[in-house]
């Protein structure tokens, strides 16, 4: 038998937080593909933070701030200038960093097998209660890992994630968002893993107070390699290239619809197999 | 009689004009189509012609039945030579974002609009100057200097829709007029079409020339009314390496005036823009247009700045020399841009001020050149004036002693109320502080009456002597920068 204390202790347990974070092109700026080389040429590019981890950083902050988790750890894979973006989410109010350092690119060298192999490696090593992700990361646009790592341990996940409550029993009600509609879903146990959309917050501005705290926080440097986990890629991208040029739109009058299907062998969108 | 009433009107001070105009015919626009060769380069019906007639706040409507479109320096040349000898008044046109009226045809004027000479030439590597045709939209001459590692002198919010040509010819200042200058500085050359067709090639790529008078300075600033700029040679900068934008609270005017000093002592040249903005406009953004996120939260403060610095090394360098500024400047409220997305964020609080004011009502614009200390005593002066009836805010180009004033009348009621009381009174106190009354917006013709504010009766004199010299007929945009009645004008 538990005694009372033992219960509210369990029941007022904060939670351990791991948050994803991916250090990739700039959202604004325009992917070049580099048609000689049939590859995205990174370098000299500017680099930022991923904005659905972005998203996963504000609600592991705002969380840590309303009492639900008693630490916020965040997990990155990265190239040594990962840093920058490691000291925005700390600058943001993460308490400490783990960098894992590899020169492989992050876009298209690290499968999503393989960070889901690291996640899985922190989350069982460090006991956290709770990983936070962005749904999906856009340069890569694989939209997977969070998938892939609930996979691997056996616990529940969900994505697309728009509304995140903590209840005081223990329970973490999630809303996600679908094509039907908003669908909530309870997890009953811990750990658990849930992927960020962008309707689940706004994430703040960095603010001066923020970068000075974060100067003084911890990030964990270690290697890729030195993981005990299979770290090679299964499949290898062999070349970019960019869409074809889409053929420019008309306007047409109403009356020669007819004779444009006729012309350009339009074929109607449920055709009969036959 | 009434010809002479006009006439006596005009030569008051021995310099005025008398103008009789011609209405546009057949026979003009049959040659038109001849010289420009294409159906479509000549706009007469009423569905056409309604795009170019627009003025950018609605207020004023151009009534032309024609627009040209000219694509090259001869045909804009063979159209002027004709305007002139008809003596049919013409107004050259770019994106219609002009802020006082200058490029709307009130008087029914020929438009000739340059947007179809978009060409741009090449940008020198090693000089960085840029050659184009004047009717090339800013934005797309920016991405093609970014693209070379450089950037052109201007940068503005209407930068999707303006022409270099206007910009030129108003003399654009821009948010970064603190680092780079004006147009008058960073013009190297440019072609100019005078009114009767004589083309003035000024155009070459020698930031150093003092052979003879500088003539094309005449055209930058002109708002057109000496002549139309087909094409020029810009100097463009090297791109910066880095840069870092960051918005901060001012508890103080005296506050915002020690930042100004220090940023500029501090950065000198790699200060590339400074603004200034009071909690009055600051509220106005965050409920008027929406996707503006709330740097500060629930905060307000008195009075907010925005700092972006160029720097030549790493991201993080650029980052963390602003922000051991700011710290240096024991300043605890202010946030740092981290990406490109951020960094477009901030500016949309600086750049949509203008609209958040629109949204509350009619707005009345003052654009004013001032000493920094004055800024604060001209905002109260106009909140003072008009007391409750109507939102004052303050804003603008604090690095370049510019400030802009907006003015919207609580409720409909008031408008006539506060337009009464405003104007000319504000001009008239700017006037008397030996400001400016019009700092980077221009004449037009919505200042054309207070230009005696800022300018003296001798200024204003040899400015009309240099008109009637070049523009003798009087047909290049009539009523801009000079009212008619100083040029005694009758139509047929």
């Amino acid at each position: 038998t538990q005694s009372t204390w033992d219960i509210i202790q369990i029941r007022m347990r904060q939670l351990k937080c791991l948050v994803g974070v991916k250090h990739c092109l700039d959202n604004a700026l325009r992917v070049r593909v580099d048609k000689a080389k049939g590859w995205v040429d990174l370098t000299g590019c500017k680099m930022s933070l991923n904005p659905y981890c972005e998203i996963a950083v504000e609600e592991a902050v705002r969380q840590k701030a309303a009492g639900v988790f008693s630490s916020t750890t965040s997990l990155t894979i990265g190239g040594p200038d990962a840093v920058e973006t490691i000291r925005t989410a700390l600058a943001m109010g993460i308490d400490q960093a783990i960098h894992i350092v590899t020169n492989r690119a992050t876009d298209v060298d690290i499968s999503s097998l393989i960070v889901a192999r690291v996640f899985k490696h922190f989350i069982q090593a460090n006991k956290f209660d709770v990983a936070l992700l962005g749904k999906i990361a856009i340069d890569d646009n694989n939209e997977q890992t969070s998938q892939i790592i609930s996979g691997m341990l056996g616990i529940p996940f969900a994505t697309n994630a728009n509304k995140i409550a903590f209840e005081k029993e223990g329970t973490i009600s999630v809303c996600r968002e679908t094509d039907e509609g908003i669908e909530k879903i309870q997890f009953l146990t811990t750990p658990a893993i849930i992927s960020c959309e962008s309707r689940l917050n706004v994430p703040r501005f960095v603010n001066i107070m923020g970068l000075k705290r974060a100067k003084s926080k911890k990030i964990e440097t270690i290697k890729l390699e030195d993981l005990p986990i299979d770290h090679h890629c299964n499949y290898k991208i062999t070349s970019i290239k960019e869409h074809e040029k889409k053929r420019a739109s008309q306007r047409v009058e109403l009356s020669k619809i007819g004779e444009l299907i006729k012309e350009h062998m339009i074929q109607p969108i449920f055709a009969s197999t036959t | 009689e009434m010809i002479r009433a006009i006439q006596k009107l005009t030569l008051k001070e021995g310099i005025g004009r008398f103008i009789k105009y011609s209405t546009l015919e057949i026979r003009d626009l049959d040659f038109f189509k001849k010289t420009l060769g294409r159906e479509d380069a000549v706009l007469t019906s009423a569905v056409d012609v309604a795009k170019y007639n627009e003025e950018y706040r609605k207020k004023y409507f151009g009534t032309s039945k024609c627009v040209l479109k000219p694509k090259s320096t001869e045909e804009v040349s063979k159209i002027l030579a004709h305007c002139n000898e008809r003596k049919l008044p013409v107004v050259p046109q770019g994106g219609r974002t002009s802020m006082v009226v200058g490029a709307t045809p009130l008087l029914g004027e020929i438009v000739i609009n340059l947007e179809r000479m978009d060409t741009i030439y090449e940008l020198s590597p090693y000089t960085g100057i840029i050659k184009l045709q004047a009717g090339a939209i800013l934005e797309n001459v920016d991405k093609y200097c970014k693209d070379r590692e450089f950037v052109f002198p201007l940068d503005l919010g209407a930068r999707g829709s303006c022409q270099i040509g206007g910009n030129l010819s108003t003399n654009a200042g821009g948010l970064h007029y603190v680092k780079y200058g004006s147009l008058h500085a960073n013009t190297v050359g440019l072609i100019a079409v005078l009114a009767n067709g004589k083309i003035l090639d000024t155009l070459h790529s020698h930031r150093k020339d003092n052979t003879g008078y500088d003539l094309k300075q005449l055209f930058i600033g002109g708002e057109g009314t000496l002549g139309i700029i087909t094409e020029a040679a810009v100097l463009c900068y090297p791109h910066p390496i880095s840069s870092s934008l960051a918005m901060l609270c001012a508890k103080s005017f005296e506050e915002v005036k020690g930042i100004l000093v220090g940023a500029k002592r501090k950065f000198g040249n790699n200060l590339s823009a400074i603004e200034m903005m009071d909690n009055h406009c600051y509220e106005l953004v965050l409920k008027n247009i929406p996707q503006v996120r709330a740097p500060f939260g629930q905060e307000r403060s008195p009075y907010y700045m925005l700092i972006e610095t160029n720097h030549n090394g790493s991201q993080t360098d650029s980052n963390d020399t602003l922000m051991s500024f700011i710290e240096g400047l024991k300043i605890n409220n202010a946030i740092l841009a981290m990406d490109r997305a951020q960094t477009q964020c901030i500016w949309q609080i600086r750049e949509k001020i203008a609209d958040a004011f629109e949204k509350e009502g009619r707005t009345f614009k003052y654009d004013v050149s001032l000493n920094v200390d004055q800024f604060k005593e001209i905002v109260e002066i106009v909140r003072t004036r008009v007391k409750e009836k109507a939102l004052v805010g303050g804003y603008g180009h604090v690095g370049d002693g510019n400030i802009h004033i907006n003015v919207t009348p609580r409720s409909k009621e008031f408008i006539n109320e506060v337009q009464d009381l405003i104007e000319p009174y504000v001009l008239e106190q700017v006037g008397k502080m030996r400001g400016s009354i019009s700092a980077e917006h221009g004449v037009g013709y919505a200042k054309n009456k207070y230009l005696h504010l800022s300018r003296s009766q001798n200024c204003i004199n040899t400015m009309k002597i240099i008109k009637q010299t070049l523009d003798p007929n009087g047909i290049m945009c009539p009523q801009k920068i000079f009212p008619l009645s100083q040029f005694g004008y009758i139509a047929s």
